[in-house]
């Protein structure tokens, strides 16, 4: 698609939206309910602009629209075609976004991010941390906690040591808190504010 | 608006969008629906929308059985436990035209079930989803009329005027008089409104492998129940929780653990009782099963 | 034998097949066409209109033929319909400041710039039943029509007490700041008043009018004057993004009054007058008139932090304003209930037994 007057180039789309939006609604919904549940996006997503996988640009492109103020860790193209297709405002600010995306081994600290009032702990910013692998991969984290019948064991490569110590601060704040999607390529698991994790 | 009442080649009613609603809307449902998952038992508010069926007759599940179908579901749509209900048959067929899925009266071929009033009697598996239409989302509303003052409690998980009503119960009749809309706890955090299934059904709800989504169109709330959570009703140490129980089996197939309806045969009072589970009902008489063959369930 | 209420796709089919019938009712009798609908039963397809919160009066004149008459029920088509209409963005406010005036009355000056105009209106008609109408006489001759004064336009009757500093100073809104939607958010409480006056706007008329005549009578504190009634038609006009400058898509008639409410002040604030307001597509001044009155109701308790009256309490107001919701759950009432109503019978069973239990107990003792 061409550039629309701006330097970035934008990056294609959905080819057929309304069932690529669903179908990867339809696995995050699964993972998010899973937590510890590896769920792959299936072929044919869409190349996503740096620095986004394409994982979490199918994600993104199915979910945002001007509602949802999404904050980038690395602004790269995708900012530019995020825009350009979901109307999406770009926003500097950690707690105003409503999805945000970082890498995995460096993100802001959780607690930077919405984490949602007493009275209405939805509003808080769902997070995708790009992970370089899933099921395999140095951290071996075991999950407790609603959609999981007793616990569950995810492998993660290329996680931070210490973000798993946020993670149980943010299971702590709970109903408050950010809910975050591991992706890697193709690939996402669910670890909402409901998991209790641990590092075996 | 002759557009509006033919059906294109693509199975879906033409001049509207695949299962009814736009797409900035489903993504609005989604976005709430994420937020319901990870927050279990909290009513997440959400814009719902003017639909083509009366606000209370279903708008709140049909938003979110919109929101969530794809061309490769399943659809069972029951009401009062049954498919043939009149009300059953109207949203089954608005999301056949609507959105050309398939659908089917059978518990187990279904990926998606929409319910009014019951959980079917058959385990739920893994890949499935129950959407609950419900009418007064806030399980406090009678206790408060108030929203502002209903919220308050649930953020403060101040559930005490929850318990002294149970209590008022017990203290006046001898027992929780509750039978229908029977308060939960979920994942020890949220009172939550089963929506108005039968106390019967509460059981279900707890550890099922099943994703549970319920969405109230008119209140504009939607929550969920996950996977594989606790959910427990609410009752004393001298007054446990206790459900249903009937003194004669499933008139037509013999069940003794369903819940049955009581169906008045005459004008002199007499009746019989049934499955209120039409599809549990003819599965087991197609085994075999009859109010002579003796066995439960 | 087990068909009580079980109904099926054959009996839907044939009750609205039914229902079709009915509405055409004695095909001796010419059809009714949606141009007649429009033409001569105007003040329904307005109310259609302000309920089904979307300005089409051929749409909502079919919604009322199809809905053989029932207003409600045309507001409900009106609206489902309106639901799937792509939405390109949000109007300029309308200015009813240079509003083409058919009607305007005040009640608070004998006379003023702009003159009072009657218009057409039931005012002052005797309420006796027109057996010419039924005769389907001629057509009546046309009203004679004076030349506009000025320009044609009035200023606000409001705004006289404006410039002595009497009427309350309304907060202007913030540029770019977007205004509530109730048909595009969730209702959260505290409303403010962008909010419950677009509730109010679409709310069901006969509840405005209740709420409206609680307050005259002392269900909350209003002691209102018509500062202004007027109607006629408003320019409508959008910015679109590309142009930049906005441009006038049409006009439409609205229906606006302005009730002026006595306050005594405050330590803070001076004596002055406050304003309750009220606007409503086509000719709705029942509507306008309620509408002002339960604004202005609303509007001291926020001040007040107090709700002592129905007409004050925001919840109350906007969740029950809504009567395409109203009737949907009120009606919904007539849904099988029977797995609920089996629960209750089992219960109360169980509790008669347990009471005839105690009493043979006692007897046996």
């Amino acid at each position: 698609m061409a550039a629309l007057g701006t330097d970035a180039a934008i990056a294609e789309g959905f080819a057929d939206p309304v069932t690529a939006s669903q179908e990867h609604f339809r696995h995050l919904l699964d993972a998010l309910s899973r937590p510890g549940r590896i769920v792959e996006l299936g072929a044919g997503l869409p190349a996503a602009p740096a620095p986004l996988s394409r994982g979490s640009y199918a994600l993104l492109l199915s979910l945002l629209d001007y509602e949802t103020p999404l904050w980038l860790a690395e602004a790269g193209e995708a900012a530019a075609s995020l825009r350009f297709h979901c109307g999406c405002p770009v926003t500097e600010c950690t707690g105003d976004a409503v999805f945000a995306v970082a890498p995995g081994g460096a993100a802001p600290a959780l607690e930077e991010f919405a984490q949602g009032t007493p009275d209405y702990p939805d509003r808080s910013t769902t997070l995708l941390l790009e992970v370089e692998a899933l099921g395999e991969g140095g951290q071996e984290l075991v999950l407790r906690g609603p959609g999981i019948e007793e616990s569950a064991v995810l492998r993660v490569g290329g996680l931070d040591a210490g973000l798993v110590g946020q993670l149980r601060a943010n299971h702590r704040s709970f109903p408050q808190g950010v809910d975050i999607v591991l992706v890697a390529g193709s690939r996402i698991a669910g670890l909402p504010r409901t998991t209790e994790v641990e590092i075996r | 608006m002759s557009a509006a009442t033919n059906i294109d080649g693509g199975g879906t009613l033409a001049g509207y969008n695949f299962a009814y609603l736009d797409e900035q809307t489903k993504r609005m449902i989604r976005r709430a629906l994420l937020k319901a998952v990870a927050i279990p038992g909290y009513q997440v508010p959400f814009a719902s929308r003017d639909m083509p069926l009366p606000y209370g007759w279903g708008t709140g599940g049909i938003q979110v059985t919109a929101a969530c179908i794809g061309q490769e579901d399943v659809l069972k749509v029951i009401d009062q436990g049954a498919d043939d209900t009149t009300n059953a048959v109207s949203i089954r067929r608005f999301f056949a035209t609507t959105a050309g899925v398939a659908t089917t009266e059978r518990t187990v071929e279904a990926s998606i079930i929409q319910t009014r009033h019951r959980i079917p009697e058959k385990p739920l598996t893994e890949g499935q989803i129950l959407v609950y239409q419900v009418p007064i989302p806030e399980p406090l509303r009678f206790l408060e009329p108030r929203e502002r003052e209903t919220r308050k409690l649930h953020a403060l998980a101040d559930y005490g005027v929850m318990h002294v009503r149970l209590y008022e119960d017990i203290a006046r009749l001898g027992r929780i008089a509750t039978s229908y809309s029977y308060p939960v706890l979920v994942n020890d955090r949220y009172v939550m409104s089963p929506s108005p299934i039968p106390k019967f059904d509460n059981p279900k709800m707890h550890m099922n492998p099943a994703l549970q989504l319920f969405g109230a169109g008119r209140e504009k709330r939607i929550y969920a129940i996950p996977p594989f959570t606790k959910v427990v009703s609410l009752d004393f140490e001298d007054h446990p929780f206790e459900i249903q129980k009937w003194d004669e089996p499933c008139a037509i197939c013999g069940a003794t653990g369903s819940y049955l309806d009581e169906v008045v045969t005459d004008d002199a009072g007499n009746r019989m009782f049934c499955c209120s589970d039409t599809d549990h009902c003819a599965e087991r008489v197609a085994a075999g099963e009859g109010p002579g063959a003796g066995e439960s369930r | 034998m087990y068909v009580a209420v079980k109904g099926g796709e054959r009996a839907i089919d044939n009750a609205h097949r039914w229902l079709a019938e009915r509405r055409r009712g004695d095909r001796a009798v010419p059809e009714l066409s949606v141009a007649q609908v429009e033409e001569q039963l105007g003040l329904a397809v307005d109310r259609v209109m302000n309920e089904g919160s979307c300005f089409d009066p051929g749409l909502a004149a079919l919604a009322l033929k199809q809905a053989r008459g029932d207003v409600v029920e045309a507001a409900f088509l009106l609206r489902a319909y309106r639901t799937t209409l792509p939405r390109f963005g949000y109007s300029e406010p309308v200015d009813t400041g240079a509003m083409l005036v058919q009607r305007r009355i005040s009640a608070t000056y004998k006379d003023l710039p702009g003159g009072q105009i009657l218009g057409p209106t039931f005012d002052y008609t005797h309420r006796l039943l027109d057996f010419c109408l039924m005769a389907e006489g001629e057509a009546p001759a046309p009203a004679p029509e004076a030349p506009p004064e000025g320009d044609g336009t009035s200023p606000h009757v409001l705004s006289i007490l404006d410039r002595e500093g009497l009427m309350q100073q309304e907060e202007p809104g913030t540029a770019g700041e977007r205004t509530a939607d109730l048909t595009r958010e969730p209702l959260l409480f505290p409303a403010d008043r962008d909010l419950w006056l677009q509730g109010l706007s679409r709310g069901d008329e006969g509840f405005l009018l209740a709420l409206g005549y609680s307050t005259q009578r002392g269900f909350g504190s209003t002691h209102p004057f018509v500062g202004e009634l007027r109607m006629g038609e408003v320019a409508v006009e959008f910015v679109p993004e590309e142009l930049g400058f906005a441009v006038e898509l049409g006009t439409v008639p609205v229906t606006e009054c302005e009730m002026v409410n006595q306050f005594t002040g405050s330590r803070s604030e001076p004596p002055q007058f406050t304003r309750g307001y009220g606007l409503a597509f086509g000719h709705a001044e029942r509507r306008a008139m309620s509408m002002a009155l339960v604004d202005r109701a609303l509007r001291e308790a926020q001040a007040t932090g107090e709700a002592t009256a129905p007409a004050q309490d925001q919840e109350f107001v906007l969740y029950h304003a809504d009567n395409v919701q109203a009737s949907g759950f009120v009606e919904h009432l007539k849904l099988p209930h029977y797995v609920d109503f089996q629960g209750e019978l089992e219960n109360i069973r169980r509790l008669r037994a347990m009471t005839a239990g105690e009493s043979n107990a006692e007897a046996a003792q």
